[in-house]
This record gives C-alpha cells, structure tokens and sequence, in this order.
C-alpha cells in the first residue's frame, strides 16, 4: 500500500458519506458461513492433532532498515484511555488514518466492558456476542479481521504507522513475529515485577504461570523495558510465553467465532489454567493502502465466556497489574515504531485534537446496526475515510 | 518474469485492458504476502456488485488473510461489470493462477491510458525481485 500524495484535511461529517455512483451493493459473503470460523482448513486442522515437539522457534530479528529509522520525528505514546467501544474504535479509526500522528501506539480497555466483532464477521455466526447484543450489551465492528473478542478484564494495544514502515515490512506473518515476540518480553517483564511488587506478589498471579517464574534476580532474560535498537527484544524463556506454531491448543473451540477459540501459528500462547498450554493474546490488522493498524487483545484475568484460555492475574488483583503491563508494553513497543535514540524514553502526550474530533463523531458508527449488519452503506462509509 | 500484457499498482495490483473491458485481480507477490505460499491462510474476499462506480486508487473490496485484512484497490477508474463468482468460494484459485482464473473485477474504464502504472519490469524493481 502506497500513499496517494497528500491529501485535504477535512473535518468528518458526522453522517455516513453518500455512496459513490448509487449503486453500492455488495456481494454478501457472509451469507454463507465464514470457512474459518466455523471449521478450520485442513491444514489447520493437522496442525491441531500434532504431538510432534514444535520446532524451534526462529528469532526474527528486527530487519537493518527498522533500525535506522526513517521516520526521525519523536512519537509521543497516546495516553491509555478507558472509554466505550465506539470511542475506541474510531480513534483507531483515527490512528489509521494518520490523524493522531504518523506513528501511533496506544493501550485501552473497554467502559463499559463490550465485545467487539471481526471485520468480516457475521454477528449470527458469534452466538454469545449475538446474545450479548440481545441482552443489551455493547457490540462493536472492528476495522481489523479475525474472531469476535470479549473485552472484559483484557487489555487491548493498537499501533499504526505508514505501510511503508519497516516494522511492517515482507510478509504480514514477519510483521507478526516481530510485534509478538516484543509482547511477550513486555508480559514477562511485567510478570516479573508483578513477582516482586509490594502490592502484588507470585499469589496475585494466574497459577498456571507461577511454576515458570522465578525472581528478576533468578531470571535469565532482564526485562525488556529499554531494548537495543539493533536487535529484537529478548524473548522469555519457554515455555512461558512462545509462538504457538504447531502446539495444539486447550483453548481452541469449534464454532464460537471467537478469537481466543481459534489460533494460528503466530499467535502468543501461555500456559492456561489447567496448565496446557492455550491463547493469550489476539492479533489482527487492517491494512489500507497507505497505513496499517495493528490490534491486540491480552487476556488478564478469566473471563465470562473465554474459561479455557490463558490468563495474567488473579481478578482482584486487575486493577493494579493492569497500568503495570500497559506501562511495559508501551515502552517495549515503542521502539518498534520509533528506534532510540529518536525519542527515548517515550513521553505521553494528548490525543491530538483532529483525532479527538473524529473519534468523537465517528464513534456511533462502529456500534450502529448498518455496520453490525454490514450493510453496504455502513461499509462505504468506512472506505471512503480513507479517501477524506 | 510476470507478465507484461498488462500493468501494475504499487498497492501489488494489476490491470490488463482487453477490448473495452479493464481486468482487474491481484499479483502473485501480493497473494504470497497475504499467506506466504500457505493458500489456506486466505479466509475471506469481499468483492462489489456489477453497476458500482470507483475510482482510481480507491478501495473496491476486501480480502482477508488469517491475520490481516486488506484493501483491494481500483488501478482505474469505471464502472464495475463483473466480479468474479468463483472467487469468494475458492480463494486458492488467487494462489494457483493469479493472472487469468483469479481476476477479480471487470471494470468499464473511463480511460483506457494506463500511463501511471508500472510495467511487468518496472514492478518487479519495485518489489526487488
């Protein structure tokens, strides 16, 4: 995806755009049911039933040219925000569009909790999200593809940047490896100072995790708080967090459309409560033709409808551990987006206002029936952002 | 070497203007980016109804990979004639033959120059290889 040269600011409208040419119809491929929420590929398939050993992971290292940034401006972190979904999504929406910046990263949770659905994602093929919206609850359609998510006690992190970027360089599943392998050394560092915390403590841990800790002082990798800019963050040590690769999962489900019930092999896995070992973290991109945003969900706590999935922190202790994570998640991936000594350490600043604006306008369209429906006007609408 | 009976995007599409019609369909480098040579990675397509309207550069569909949905962008501006059917329901058809079974959209072009757009050579220094 390339930039089309500059383009007109313009304030948003506040109401679907007109569709172009007035015949806007879609073909509705979601009539029929999605062939990967329901039944995973053969190959996925036999993936799920090998015993073998995984094979060792590749470290993918951060390529030269990520490392000589190319983007020398400093990149503020946006502040983290709880706010509703709507909100949420549309700043995102904002994000990839460049209105909050060229490069953005940002951590949220969701007030109140909500679930959100995948890009493609029929609501009628996610019946607990379907239920939820029934019940009265929050639903909301993601830019970003893959499974429905539930956010209650997880926390989510977005970061955008120009296609062009070198963290997003080759393959979609390089851009993957790259960004897991600095989310895990950001869990396991707040793991760790979690292990030590005088608030917190190996008690106040998933036990699943605990047998897998040890002290800082014990540990092998040191947290990855301030990674050298020439090398890829440290990994921890397996098999605490890892890619999952060809390791069956006890978390994967047929049939929900959630994303914590289905995996690929890079997704970041971590033992699960009853010690298999079961997805953390959910993953997706939405990639324009100038920019792309990337989504991540971390699971912190059990959750309602997501028992068999792995998990951080014991419930009550959330509340505290939550800003701890977030805080080394930022200064873990920023370096990513924006290499030392560029602007490190990473300062907060306010959302910029035009992005303020747009998230504030944009925001009931990512919970309005048209797009939970995905009816073609509600579709254009989005398309045509990019176009502004 | 790929063909060069037709031109090519920076956004990895490509067009080839056969009478009147424009064919429109995505490059093999941009199918292996999606999936990386894995063609069941690709788990969606959402392509227009024939009568739309677009214009160069703008989004006229979606496809998604297992981790990633991205934009399928219009090389010229028209109006859509035709998607093809056998798209959405068969997505390996994108891997095995990107270039004549896995077009994706006629268009009836404004403009047949496609002046702006890369040669076959030209795409393959954009894309360094």
């Amino acid at each position: 995806m390339t930039p089309a040269g500059p383009r007109p600011a313009r304030a948003p409208s506040g109401a679907f755009p007109p569709s172009r040419g007035g015949a806007p119809q879609r073909r509705r491929a979601h009539f029929r049911p999605p062939r990967r929420r329901t039944a995973a590929p053969p190959h996925r398939r036999t993936a799920a039933r090998c015993t073998a050993a995984p094979p060792a992971t590749p470290r993918l290292p951060i390529p030269a040219a990520a490392c000589l940034s190319t983007h020398p401006a400093p990149m503020p972190l946006l502040p983290h925000l709880d706010a509703p979904a709507g909100y949420q999504m549309a700043l995102d929406e904002a994000c990839l569009l460049g209105l909050a910046g060229e490069l953005c990263l940002r951590t949220y949770t969701f007030a109140p909790s909500a679930w959100s659905l995948g890009f493609f994602q029929d609501l009628a093929d996610v019946p607990a999200a379907n239920a939820a919206l029934s019940a009265g609850y929050p639903v909301v359609r993601r830019a970003t593809g893959g499974g429905a998510i539930h956010h209650q006690r997880e926390l989510t992190f977005s970061l955008s940047a120009p296609a062009a970027h070198p963290l997003f360089a080759g393959p979609i599943s390089a851009s993957y490896e790259r960004i897991h392998h600095a989310v895990a050394a950001a869990i396991h560092a707040a793991l760790l100072e979690a292990l030590t915390h005088p608030a917190l403590g190996p008690q106040s841990l998933a036990p699943a995790l605990r047998p897998h800790l040890r002290p800082p002082a014990a540990n092998l990798p040191a947290p990855a708080t301030a990674p050298s800019p020439r090398s890829s963050p440290t990994p921890p040590p397996d098999p605490l967090l890892t890619l999952r690769r060809t390791t069956p999962l006890a978390s994967d489900q047929p049939a929900t459309g959630l994303c914590f019930h289905d995996s690929s092999p890079l997704d970041l896995i971590a033992p699960g409560p009853t010690g298999a070992p079961a997805k953390l973290v959910g993953s997706a991109q939405r990639r324009t033709r100038s920019r792309i945003l990337h989504h991540g969900s971390i699971k912190l706590a059990p959750a309602d409808h997501e028992p068999a999935v792995a998990t951080l922190i014991q419930a009550p202790h959330l509340p505290t551990f939550l800003p701890l994570l977030a805080h080394h998640l930022t200064q873990t991936l920023h370096p990513l987006l924006s290499p030392p000594p560029n602007s490190h350490p990473p300062t907060t600043a306010p959302i910029p206002p035009a992005a303020t604006h747009w998230a504030t306008t944009r925001a009931p369209l990512f919970t309005s029936p048209a797009l939970l429906s995905r009816s073609p006007s509600a579709l254009q609408s989005l398309r045509q952002a990019d176009l502004r | 070497m790929r063909p060069n009976d037709r031109k090519y995007t920076k956004t990895h599409e490509w067009v080839k203007i056969d009478g009147d019609v424009a064919l429109v369909g995505i490059t093999d480098h941009a199918v292996n980016e999606l999936c990386s040579g894995n063609e069941g990675d690709l788990v969606y397509c959402d392509l227009p109804e024939s009568g739309r309207l677009v214009e160069a550069g703008e989004s006229f569909g979606e496809i998604e990979s297992v981790k990633a949905v991205s934009d399928l962008n219009a090389p010229v501006s028209g109006e859509v004639l035709e998607a093809n059917p056998a798209i959405e329901d068969h997505l390996e058809i994108l891997s095995r033959d990107p270039w004549n079974e896995g077009w994706m959209i006629k268009i009836k072009p404004k403009s047949k120059n496609l002046d702006g757009l890369m040669s076959a050579a030209d795409y393959e220094k954009f894309i360094g290889k």
